[in-house]
């Protein structure tokens, strides 16, 4: 753990003195604040649940960026080499380099806490969605870096790793347009591998252990999946 | 070349450690599937909203737990409309209690062909389809009573689980309603009320009572409703021996004419104490768009018309007559009026002579009673009962009679409290035991006033100060690396 945490420290110090970060987050709660704020004024209610399904869309297209400089860096730095063959595991890094985007994106998500404590000053929503739509958000997001991680590991370049990784991303979100009659269970599925589908239950106050474990297994295919990438690269 | 320079492909080390690596990536991701089929079997849901709205009711699991053949529910909603978001999360719980429940959420706009496919009239209906039986509930089966539609309870679980019962064939009681005396046809001018009743969950039948035997053994409720013919004795017989054994008994009965007296439903309605009275009620203060001959009458407090007082909703009777009640019976029945006239209104005696409505002095004066359900009280228990503790029995619900019979046609129905009266008066009959009822959802979003002041602050808040505070750290960050 000593090791995870020595290259969590790294990567989370770069992520602070990069600029990118700061316009990630400065962009990511501008919209945010903007569906915040429209929904609230729009439909009169103390529910977040409207905000949290736009706001998934956003972070659909943000994941990729932040995490698109991940490995793709090293590379472009040199310090891949480095990296590789410095006394820590692959599977160590892989997981201190998640650690750090993880916090970045914990972080961003506390910063929206303002919104919940706004719609409790005005009115007395039900804490419970709330509670559970953070969780799920939490989950989600998480899943999300961890696809994006995954897409900066397997090319050495920044801009099709992320366009890599939003591709993905779009994939795993859409497959709950095909619960269609036509498809049966195939479609059913397929739907029920969807991000948006798991994250519905958490929307309105319902934490099922199915979906838990759905976010669960993303996070742990795709961390797993960037170690054997990673791996095959140190060997060629 | 020799054998001896060329190595085996498989030997070769890049090959093995990408076929470990494929190896290791196929036992993984097997395993993370493994563990998520296992999971979706045995999971676990928590509601965390306060009520518990995402928790569906005993009654609800109990009868999903029966289930051993598909359901396909199909729910016509137009997409991203408040109320399919409603009936999709509903139908989401239906679906995690059972492996055998099915949803499809059509936009009928986007698939016109199957809503053609099931006659599809209104948005907001559900069809549930198990093997070769299906159910219809209408929009107006998902929502209770109440003036502002955003502010209705949500009914939707009672009368998904009410339908889901008649497709196993539980069972709730039958409505029969009676047939061959010029009546209303359920298919025809009260098929709105079919409809609507089917949707409750109830399963209606015609009844024919020259062709059968005697009131059918299902029959939890008998309508005899708009009878243009008398029934005969014969009818009358079979009817009193349906009600001798508990049946119930709903009866709309509007003016006829003169020649045309109904002296056995007369005879029929004696047990109860009430009467048909021979006259036509004009409502010169209470009436539909000062129609006089549409009283609105004033809804009396009762299990019947409780929801309709408490949501301030009238009904309408077109061409009613009154009902003669003898008030103080001594056969241990109890009277209540449910619909009465103000006390300018009277009940014509010669209408159909006059073609104007004058009040005369053989007019029966109002008030005038013009709904009237009837019960019988059970024995209290006595002081030495060894269960004294338990209180008196509750009464038994045996008819609730109408002096109307147009009010639930398709014309009518859908003003106001019509349609709810007379399921009302339905399910307070069967009562409680014999139905499903489930507690409709009230809604759970609080409304927020906000102030312009307020909105000001809170948009330049949320979408441009901390943003910029984020933004500016930024600069100062790439500010230091230039410098350095």
């Amino acid at each position: 753990m000593a090791k995870v945490w020595c290259v969590f420290k790294r990567e989370l110090a770069a992520y602070l003195c990069t600029p990118l970060t700061y316009v990630v987050m400065a962009v990511f709660l501008a919209l945010a604040g903007y569906f915040f704020s429209a929904i609230l004024f729009a439909l009169q209610v103390a529910d977040l649940r409207p905000f949290f399904e736009n706001i998934g869309y956003v972070f659909l297209l943000l994941a990729p960026v932040l995490t698109m400089r991940l490995w793709s860096e090293e590379d472009a730095r040199g310090t891949s080499e480095l990296l590789l063959t410095a006394p820590v595991s692959i599977t160590q890094i892989v997981l201190g380099k998640y650690l750090a985007v993880l916090i970045i994106y914990l972080i961003l998500l506390g910063l929206t806490l303002v919104y919940p404590g706004i719609l409790f000053s005005l009115g007395r929503p039900d804490p419970g969605p709330i509670l559970a739509g953070y969780l799920g958000f939490a989950l989600m997001g998480a899943a999300f870096l961890a696809v994006g991680l995954f897409s900066s590991a397997v090319t050495c370049s920044q801009v099709i790793a992320g366009i890599l990784g939003f591709g993905i991303l779009l994939f795993f979100w859409f497959l709950d347009w095909l619960s269609d009659p036509a498809l049966g269970r195939i479609g059913e599925i397929l739907a029920a591998l969807s991000l948006v589908g798991a994250f519905a239950d958490f929307q309105k106050g319902v934490i099922d252990t199915r979906n838990l474990l759905l976010y669960t297994s993303f996070i742990i295919a795709f961390l797993f999946l960037t170690v054997q990438v990673v791996k095959r690269r140190a060997y060629t | 070349m020799t054998s001896g320079s060329r190595t085996r492909i498989w030997r070769r080390p890049a090959f093995q450690r990408g076929s470990s690596t494929l190896v290791l990536t196929v036992a993984v991701i097997s395993l993370l599937i493994l563990v998520n089929v296992l999971g979706a079997r045995y999971h676990r849901r928590a509601d965390w909203t306060r009520g518990r709205t995402n928790t569906l009711a005993d009654q609800t699991i109990s009868i999903l737990q029966k289930l051993d053949r598909d359901v396909q529910i199909m729910a016509f909603f137009q997409k991203g409309s408040y109320q399919a978001s409603q009936m999709r999360d509903l139908l989401m719980e239906y679906k995690s209690t059972s492996a055998h429940i099915r949803v499809v959420f059509i936009d009928p706009e986007k698939n016109p062909s199957l809503a053609k496919l099931h006659d599809l009239i209104e948005l907001g209906t559900i069809v549930m389809v198990m093997g070769n039986k299906s159910r219809r509930i209408g929009p107006y089966n998902l929502y209770d009573m109440g003036s502002v539609p955003s502010q209705r309870p949500f009914r939707g679980e009672q009368a998904l689980t009410r339908s889901l019962v008649e497709l196993l064939g539980l069972g709730q009681a039958a409505v029969y309603f009676l047939q061959g005396h010029g009546e209303p046809d359920i298919w025809g001018d009260y098929s709105i009320l079919n409809s609507f009743l089917e949707g409750e969950g109830f399963t209606t039948k015609a009844l024919n009572l020259p062709t059968e035997e005697e009131v059918p053994l299902d029959a939890g409720v008998v309508v005899i409703g708009g009878l243009k013919r008398d029934i005969s004795a014969g009818e009358r017989q079979e009817l009193e021996s349906y009600l001798d054994r508990a049946g119930k008994l709903i009866v709309l009965a509007g003016p006829t004419a003169k020649a045309q007296q109904l002296g056995e439903l007369d005879s029929l309605l004696n047990r109860y104490g009430v009467a048909l009275a021979d006259d036509l009620v004009v409502e010169p203060e209470r009436s539909y768009f000062f129609d006089v001959l549409s009283p609105m009458p004033k809804v009396r407090d009762h299990d019947i018309t409780r929801k309709l007082v408490d949501n301030n909703l009238a009904v309408v009777l077109p061409q009613a007559r009154s009902l003669m009640v003898a008030w103080n019976t001594p056969s241990g029945l109890v009277l209540d009026s449910l619909l009465d006239t103000s006390e300018k209104a009277w009940g014509e005696k010669d209408w159909e002579v006059h073609s104007r409505v004058q009040k005369g002095p053989e007019d029966t004066p109002g008030p005038l009673t013009l709904a009237v359900a009837v019960s019988r009280e059970a024995a209290a228990a006595s002081l030495d009962d060894k269960n004294a503790g338990a209180g008196k029995q509750s009464p038994q619900r045996l008819a609730v009679i109408f002096g109307n019979s147009s009010f639930v046609d398709n014309k009518t129905i859908s003003f106001q409290g019509n349609v709810n009266l007379l399921v009302n008066a339905v399910e307070w009959l069967l009562g409680n035991e014999a139905i499903i009822s489930i507690r409709a959802r009230e809604p759970q979003l609080t409304p927020v006033r906000l102030n312009t002041g307020q909105a000001i602050r809170i948009f330049y808040g949320t979408v441009v100060i901390m943003p910029l505070v984020l933004a500016s750290i930024g600069v100062v960050v790439w500010l230091r690396r230039r410098l350095l």
